[in-house]
């Protein structure tokens, strides 16, 4: 888009001072936490000592964290980060394998009841998930039952309630209607003329699916893995509900079982584990923000 | 074909892995490790009422091997500080998924909620019975045990108690002009009541008027929800539960009176305006410098204190800080303070997915011992909960606590009825709005009374 | 000859039903995760099922939730709280602040406007529990807030602790800069969509930058504008992370969806009342619901189901 221009160097520099006062509250939120994570104790955005002096007390003690447990409410920072791994990990295949199949057969096969499915997608990916949690409660205790599936699969725990795999499976369903929709969009967009060929040829749907279609939307599913696992990885409300053990949630809930309450942790320390968890997220979004806003644009779920 | 054929599979191979767990749970005879689960909500200070299961474990372990049973006991010993509300959802949804602990260290107001959900088992029906069951549970105040007690049978082993004093600075009332003497008997005079609620505000504006402390800094409650409020409706007068009807109880002119307290408390200055909510860390990290006049607390906070804020300085704790009951609202009615006995509950078979339910209550009386009781009562300065522990050395040598001790005689309980949860939130809500300015105390008791009608019905009280 | 007949005949068979195993996992998943809770919601939300009868003492009470719903004190308050919280995050940032960050962006130098889109899409990305505590502190009391300390006490004001003394704001701003980015996003490629020479012609005409938005730009984005009012609207009701995590409700916070997640999944003493709570879940359930089918209706959803390019 064309600049406006303006000789008065007023006018001109207006749209900055604007935009610059309105991101005032994201600017200084994350340069807090940026100071108070190199810092004893913090008074606003300086850093102080114990007594209270001002830009005095900057320290990496607060990173002590990483090796130390007690100060970590005695949870490992290893194994969190190990479990929230796993979950925005198990989110990301899991999401991207059923969507592809589910966007393909949407885009390319006739079948019976192919526009319902399609408004039932379009109308869960608007739907108010989070008010299901307390039935999803329900239905995870009824897979728990299961055998070996509910709780007998090592790494991920099973799928059941108060496992890795029932966070995961959660997770994937509630993206499941944004993920389907953009696959098949993705799809939509691929000549057909590769498959025809293919399918002549007498390649299956599922080889022709996976040999000729899939390599075709590669950015489309390049966008649904990385957004995918952003949210895996900081994903707070479905562990938080679903998880009981500490040591088997992630760190998410670590923070905010930190950040509540009586819980005698300095906030430096605090300031340092989330700036842990936020570091990853930002290396990512710094060298893929193309493929994220093809995903935002795609829409995505609400302010959740 | 390929495809059916990995769908079996797919079938087969999870019956086949099933089929061999069961077997493997067939053969039981011989030597057998037992794991007993233990979860508790504890900090870095209080990780005993989680780790105390592990040292009990040793000595029931060396009890096995002199009897010639083969077997072994392994203690899973968990605890997390999570707020009460997330630690005992986690319970609940575990112990219904029968994943629950088989030990649950929780508070004694939760008795009710889990016996009557099945998740809880009883332990015994009488407070002799269950002294004579274990050398070391006649050792329990008896008096303690009425806590985990409910419909007449004793569901709980208490863990620790404690006292919630009003706080107050002893070198700002000297600043105020008050002499040693005053400041030493200030306690006492909170006892008896002579010292209300009312001169607490009024000293507090007057330290305000002259400078020694900062607006606003008079004082400070508790910055968030929780039962220490209640005790200035019992300093009014309320109280909370009827027993010999089994109903919860709510008497209006003394709600009022609490609920103008707090307005007042605002109102004068004394504490800041939008108060509740403050962050925990700011009100600990504010009050254990000296910067208020009258705090209320808990006991456990003065380990809190030491260890997280001040670095291990208790000498300047005691140098500057005293602790009393909580001031009566009526001249002449004595002081109070609210005990909340933390207790171990345990789980029942199908709560717990485990058998060996005698093992786990003997694994519990191994752990209410002096020994292993006072190492948690003196790190994290909770009182203790034995008669034997009143004369052991490492107990009676924590200033602190003893200095405390004589509060148990003038605390009150939280009532065990599965209402009180209900009961609770609503009266809070009450006392935020009425606190805030949102609607004046009258307008909230109103309010409040509608409100646990409705919900409560029968099992209410309005007095 | 006739085993290939029979091999050319499962052949097809398997062909016409592959699109069923294509979608089996999505819609077990839909199905159990979707499907059932629906049922479940409804269902419990007609029992007195809370912690204390436990999943087996509980009765059937059928409406009775529903009553209590309607003739509770509280509800008003919440459910005009919010009403409110919608209103005026939507207006103000989700559609308001979205709209002015896209147009600011799309007018100033692309490098920069990238970089100030980049920047309001941080909210976004970070953990809610690292993004609320920034928010905590910066309104937190003096000495420790950054708000008194960069703006009230240099302006001669009593600082004091921001979230609970201006809550309603700060429930606003937390969500609100976290939603802007949405609207920002489907605007600014809504924008950078208009034809060129259309926008060219306007600078000939001389048009005001305001003119420009006015009679050019917001015709031009009607739909996405409508679209995101819409969709936000529905995800503003049901959402709650935010506020659970910065205010738990309090200090007049506690919006309908949190409301019913308090009541049935997490409150202080730890008695559930799933039965109620699903009630008041079962509330938004039914809204969504609606609210759903009737934007799907509204956005000519016919164009974007066109049928499938091959078949066999």
């Amino acid at each position: 888009m064309k600049e406006i221009r303006s000789r008065n160097p007023f006018t001109r520099s207006l749209p900055y001072i604007l935009l610059v006062v309105l991101s005032l509250p994201i600017i200084l939120g994350y340069l807090w936490i940026l100071v108070s994570t190199f810092s004893t104790r913090c008074y606003g955005l300086i850093p102080v000592d114990q007594q209270g002096n001002y830009f005095k007390g900057l320290t990496l003690s607060n990173w002590a964290f990483l090796y130390d447990k007690s100060k970590t409410l005695n949870a490992s920072i290893w194994l969190l980060t190990l479990n929230t791994l796993i979950i925005a990990i198990g989110l990301t295949v899991g999401v991207v394998l059923v969507s592809m199949m589910a966007g393909y057969a949407l885009s390319r096969i006739k079948f019976p009841g192919r526009k319902s499915f399609l408004s039932l997608t379009l109308i869960l990916h608007s739907f108010p998930s989070v008010t299901l949690l307390i039935a999803i409660y329900f239905v995870l205790r009824w897979i728990a039952s299961v055998p070996v599936i509910g709780r007998g699969i090592p790494l991920i725990g099973g799928f059941g309630y108060n496992t890795l795999g029932g966070v995961i499976l959660v997770s994937i369903a509630l993206q499941l209607p944004l993920g389907i929709w953009l696959m098949k969009g993705f799809f939509d967009n691929v000549s057909w003329d590769l498959e025809r060929a293919a399918l002549i040829d007498g390649c299956s749907r599922w080889r022709t699916w996976w040999q000729i279609m899939v390599p075709q939307i590669k950015p489309g599913i390049a966008a649904l893995s990385i957004f995918s696992f952003m949210e895996g990885w900081k994903s707070f409300l479905i562990p938080y509900s679903f998880m009981t053990s500490q040591t088997k949630a992630t760190l998410s809930t670590l923070l905010n079982e930190m950040l509540s309450e009586t819980s005698p942790v300095n906030y430096g320390t605090l300031a340092a584990v989330g700036l842990y968890q936020l570091i990853p997220v930002l290396v990512f979004y710094i060298f893929t923000q193309k493929y994220l806003l093809n995903i935002f644009a795609g829409g995505v779920k609400g302010t959740a | 074909m390929k495809k059916l054929a990995l769908l079996l599979a797919l079938l087969v191979i999870p019956a086949l892995i099933f089929a061999g767990g069961k077997q493997e749970a067939a053969k039981q005879a011989g030597p057998r490790t037992v794991t007993i689960t233990v979860w508790a909500r504890a900090n870095n200070v209080e990780h005993w009422r989680a780790d105390a299961a592990v040292e009990a474990a040793k000595l029931l372990n060396e009890e096995l091997k002199k009897e010639g049973k083969q077997i072994t006991v392994v203690v899973k010993a968990d605890y997390s500080n999570p707020p009460w509300g997330d630690y005992k959802k986690k319970f609940t949804m575990a112990a219904d998924a029968g994943e629950g602990p088989d030990i649950i260290c929780s508070g004694h107001e939760d008795v009710p909620v889990w016996a009557q959900a099945g998740y809880i088992m009883p332990l015994a029906n009488s407070v002799s019975e269950i002294q004579g069951m274990y050398p070391e549970f006649k050792d329990v105040f008896d008096s303690l045990w009425n806590a985990g007690m409910w419909h007449g049978k004793i569901w709980a082993v208490p863990q620790d108690t404690e006292a919630r004093p009003m706080f107050f600075s002893k070198t700002k009332l000297k600043e105020l002009g008050w002499s040693d003497k005053q400041i030493a008997e200030l306690p006492d005079k909170i006892k008896n009541g002579e010292f209300t609620l009312d001169d607490m505000i009024n000293t507090a504006k007057e330290a305000i008027a002259k400078g020694v402390v900062k607006p606003g800094y008079g004082y400070w409650h508790r910055p968030r929800k929780g039962g220490d409020f209640l005790q200035y409706y019992v300093s009014y007068g309320g109280y909370l539960y009827d027993p010999e009807q089994d109903k919860l109880v709510l008497v209006k002119d003394a709600l009022e009176k609490w609920y103008a307290f707090q307005r007042k408390c605002v109102t004068s200055g004394i504490t800041p305006k939008n108060y509740i909510g403050t962050e925990w860390k700011i009100w600990h990290d504010t009050v254990s410098h000296n910067k208020v006049l009258f705090w209320n607390g808990g006991i456990w906070q003065w380990a809190d204190w030491k260890v997280n804020y001040l670095n291990g300085d208790e000498d300047f704790l005691f140098k500057n800080v005293g602790y009393a009951l909580q001031p009566s609202g009526i001249r002449g009615k004595k002081g109070n303070t609210l005990s909340h006995p933390l207790v171990y509950m345990v789980t029942t078979e199908k709560a717990s997915g485990h058998k060996d339910r005698d093992l786990v209550i003997r694994l519990l009386a191994k752990m209410t011992t002096k020994e292993i009781n006072t190492k948690h009562a003196v790190e994290s300065t909770h009182l203790g909960i034995l008669k034997s522990q009143m004369d052991y050395k490492p107990y009676k040598d924590s200033k602190f606590l003893s200095d405390v001790t004589y509060m148990l005689n003038y605390n009150w309980y939280q009532p065990n009825h599965s209402g009180y949860s209900v009961w609770f939130d609503i009266v809070w809500n009450g006392m935020t709005a009425a606190e805030n300015g949102e609607k004046t105390p009258k307008e909230a008791v109103e309010s409040v009374v509608k409100q646990l009608k409705l919900e409560l019905g029968d099992s209410i009280i309005i007095k | 000859m006739k085993e290939k007949k029979e091999a050319t005949e499962t052949k097809k068979l398997s062909t016409r039903l592959e699109w069923f195993w294509f979608l089996f996992p999505s819609l077990l998943l839909i199905v159990l995760f979707f499907f059932l809770p629906v049922i479940i919601t409804i269902f419990v939300s007609g029992t007195n099922m809370s912690s204390s009868t436990g999943f087996n003492n509980w009765k059937w009470i059928g409406l009775d939730n529903y009553k209590m719903i309607a003739i509770h004190p509280e509800t008003p308050k919440h459910l005009w709280l919010t009403v409110k919280y919608v209103a005026v995050t939507l207006v103000f940032f989700n559609v308001g602040m979205a709209l002015v960050i896209s147009l600011i962006t799309t007018h100033i130098s692309q490098g920069a406007g990238f970089f100030f889109r980049a920047l309001w899409l941080l909210p976004r990305i970070t953990p809610t529990v690292i993004y609320v505590m920034m928010w905590k502190f910066l309104g937190a009391n003096a000495p420790y807030g950054v708000i008194n300390q960069l703006f009230v006490q240099p302006l001669g004001f009593t600082p004091q602790d921001w979230v609970p003394a201006a809550s309603f704001l700060f429930i606003v701003l937390v969500n609100g800069y976290i939603g802007a980015s949405f609207g920002m996003i489907i605007f600014t490629s809504a924008i950078e969509a208009i034809p060129k020479d259309i926008m060219i012609a306007s600078l000939v005409d001389g048009a005001s930058f305001m003119q420009r938005v006015r009679y050019v730009i917001l015709p031009y984005i009607k739909w996405p504008l409508l679209f995101v009012t819409t969709y936000q609207t529905l995800s503003l009701m049901t959402s709650f992370e935010q506020i659970l995590v910065l205010t738990n409700g309090e200090f007049n916070t506690e919006v309908w969806s949190l409301w019913a997640y308090h009541r049935a999944l997490n409150n202080y003493w730890g008695n559930f009342q799933w039965g109620f709570g699903n009630a008041l879940a079962a509330v938004l359930v039914v809204i969504g619901i609606i609210l759903g089918i009737i934007y799907m209706r509204y956005f000519k959803f016919g164009e974007l189901v066109q049928e499938p390019k091959i078949e066999t």
